[in-house]
């Protein structure tokens, strides 16, 4: 029996199940990428462990807990930035908004790393800098 | 009838939940150590073992940060230098392994790479803009010289002989952890990953679809992001550093004062934006970007040529030189259209 049989002998029924889930995997893998495709997401690291997946796309506002204390993220209009933090030099929260790349809180431990690389970097497994 | 739409559902969901074909997984984990960014990539068919491997490797790189901290007291490298022109000083077999890997590359550089630089390093703080004078600085360019760390391999000690003298293994001492930390991975089953400690990365084996890895090199003029790259390389079982004026830097009426100083004059190093090198040990490659850096980019270019290395050069012209052979393996980027490559 081939395939072209197998569907001849389905009814209505079968094609609008099979055509369901078909439409429903699509979507499913097509809705992922596009929400935690690399160029979207942030990454935020609290101790080493990765704590938050975000969308760059999506105004947000998450505290995080670290070494010291709580470290509050803020994303709005596709920039993110450290609006505070309990480290002394507040050196995180002078780098201001971002776009790319990552800011970094070495006394609280907090990596908040926007996507992974830009386009032409797709692909790339680490960066020398 | 049912048996048939049973076995496409079947289909459906096994292909759903399996991005790869493969049964290995790349496990990927990101922690702070030596005031940098360490990411540890694993490539395992179990996580329990790429997450057990993985913890190890972070634990001997916070280890040698201990051992080697600049800043800290408690560090053997501290204790070093707080008894310079006193007395020898007992240390660890890391330790010496370290001083004596910086001793061999600063021989090889004819002293370009030199961690007796730590006397002049220690007058800048890069993040209080604030830079020694020239009278200071040519105070302690006496204290500059490799040739009076003295080690004694038997006995484990470490004396520095003049009184004054700091050593700094900050050029060495990330290359060297993540060879280690490599070592570690691989003793436990680990065939193969990428250890990332800042931009001195180490990679070895290949990912799970038998490819190399591949590593960008950063764009040395990019305001838009630190993962801006002008060119990608593919490797396995070797290393690559980049040194660059950008990494820690103010700028002062107007001039551009960075980390990388010349060990001669005790100033920063003006004659390259960026240096990449690649190579097999990371621990070399790290101080070899800095000592070719300090070299200047004909003296350097000449000097991986001469050595057997692989480097891109980018000098403050905006020439972008890469060694013979590289081109072949090289893969430029829109980003790199702005310099003149030769």
């Amino acid at each position: 029996m081939n395939l072209l049989q197998i569907l001849q002998n389905t009814t209505k029924a079968d094609r609008i199940l099979i055509l369901f889930l078909l439409i429903s995997c699509f979507s499913f893998i097509i809705f992922f990428n596009k929400i935690f495709s690399n160029k979207q997401s942030i990454h935020i690291y609290s101790e080493g462990k990765e704590v938050y997946i975000l969308s760059l796309n999506e105004n947000n506002k998450v505290d995080i807990k670290g070494r010291l204390g709580i470290t509050t993220v803020e994303i709005k209009d596709k920039k993110v930035r450290i609006t505070s933090s309990p480290c002394e030099n507040k050196l995180c929260i002078k780098q201001g908004w971002k776009d790319s790349g990552s800011i970094i809180c070495l006394p609280n431990n907090i990596i908040v790393s926007i996507g992974e690389y830009k386009k032409e970097g797709s692909g790339i497994d680490a960066v020398t800098k | 009838m049912k048996r048939y739409l049973l076995l496409l559902l079947t289909i459906i969901i096994f292909h759903t939940n399996s991005c790869t074909p493969e049964k290995e997984h790349i496990y990927k984990y990101t922690q702070l150590y030596m005031n940098t960014v360490v990411t540890i990539t694993a490539v395992s068919e179990s996580k329990e073992n790429a997450e057990k491997a993985i913890k190890a490797a972070f634990n001997e790189i916070e280890k040698i940060e201990q051992l080697t901290d600049f800043y800290s007291d408690k560090s053997e490298i501290s204790l070093i230098n707080k008894n310079a022109g006193i007395l020898p000083v007992k240390v660890s077999s890391t330790v010496i392994e370290i001083l004596e890997k910086a001793f061999y590359i600063s021989e090889k550089t004819k002293g370009a790479f030199d961690i007796t630089i730590g006397a002049i390093s220690s007058l800048y703080d890069f993040s209080k803009k604030i830079k020694p004078s020239d009278e200071e600085i040519a105070k302690k360019l006496e204290y500059v010289n490799y040739k009076n760390i003295i080690i004694d391999k038997i006995k484990r000690t470490v004396f520095l002989k003049k009184k004054g003298m700091l050593i700094d293994t900050g050029g060495i001492t990330k290359g060297y952890a993540s060879d280690k930390a490599v070592e570690i991975l691989k003793s436990h089953g680990i065939k193969s990953g990428i250890v990332a400690i800042g931009g001195e990365i180490h990679a070895f084996g290949t990912k799970p679809d038998k490819k190399l890895w591949k590593i960008g090199i950063k764009d040395p003029d990019s305001n838009s992001g630190e993962n801006d790259i002008i060119a990608a390389i593919e490797l396995s079982d070797s290393s690559i550093s980049t040194s660059g004026d950008y990494q820690r830097f103010f700028i002062l009426d107007s001039k551009k004062y960075h980390h990388i100083l010349n060990t001669k004059t005790g100033k920063p190093a003006d004659s390259c934006k960026s240096v990449t090198v690649i190579g097999k040990e990371n621990s070399m490659t790290d101080a070899l970007a800095t000592g070719v850096f300090v070299l200047g980019h004909e003296k350097g270019l000449k000097f991986l040529e001469e050595n057997g290395l692989y480097g891109v050069i980018i000098d403050q012209e905006n020439n972008l030189i890469i060694t013979p052979e590289l081109d072949k393996k090289i893969e430029f980027t829109s980003n790199s259209s702005k310099y003149n490559k030769s």
